[in-house]
């Protein structure tokens, strides 16, 4: 049985409090740099 | 890294926590001022406050493996008290008499445990304002003892000792700076 996997190259922790804004700027632009960025 | 990470019900405390445990390098950046959790005491943060683009650089720089010059590190380990019959303490078989206001030392790295002659210490729920100006005269030997030579001393367990009702709680709760942040009070 094959052990599921994380296909990203960066998981971003933030607080939606107070850290989404950057975090889905920095989201963006982590992309468009060619990372594979998973947030939630 | 914000204000609302470090919460009690925070969700990221769960995600750090596996990240750790799967053997993933958290990266902490700093996004607004904040103390860092527990779990990332010792690790280099990148900051993003004053320069958003510059943090992305040095990000993507992190990512890819390098390690960075002049990032700043997380809190170092600061102890803060007194001993129960008096001021003096004793660390490491070395006597220090804190009859000075304020004395800083930089204990050895093998510095042994806290000595049981000190007592645990709860700083009290009421902390000095976010910003605080003055005292030069003690939080530069503090910097200074710090950041030796312009580069932060990681692991370097740091007494403030002193007298009753001097400061050392308000120094430890209100931090001139992340670097001097987190603390096992004693």
């Amino acid at each position: 049985m094959n052990r599921p996997t994380f296909d990203f190259d960066v998981f971003l922790a933030y607080a939606s409090r107070d850290g989404f804004t950057t975090a889905k700027r920095l989201y963006h632009d982590l992309t468009a740099a060619g990372l594979r960025v998973w947030w939630g | 890294m914000t204000p609302a990470t470090i919460r009690e019900d925070s969700a990221v405390h769960g995600e750090l926590a596996t990240a750790l445990r799967t053997g993933r390098q958290p990266i902490p950046i700093m996004t607004i001022d904040c103390l860092l959790p527990t779990q990332l005491f010792g690790a280099a943060w990148i900051d993003f406050r004053a320069n958003y683009d510059a943090g992305v650089v040095n990000l993507r720089a992190a990512l890819a493996g390098f390690t960075l010059p002049n990032v700043p590190t997380a809190q170092p380990n600061i102890n803060v008290g007194r001993d129960m019959s008096g001021n003096n303490v004793n660390i490491g078989g070395t006597q220090y008499i804190g009859t000075q206001i304020i004395n800083v030392l930089n204990l050895p790295r093998d510095t042994p445990p806290v000595p049981v002659l000190w007592r645990t210490y709860e700083p009290p729920a009421d902390v000095p304002p976010l910003f605080f100006v003055g005292r030069k005269d003690i939080l530069n030997p503090i910097r200074q003892a710090l950041t030796e030579r312009g580069a932060p001393r990681l692991n370097r367990r740091h007494l403030i000792g002193g007298a009753h009702d001097t400061g050392k709680t308000a120094l430890v709760k209100r931090p001139p700076s992340p670097t001097l942040v987190r603390l096992t009070t004693v």
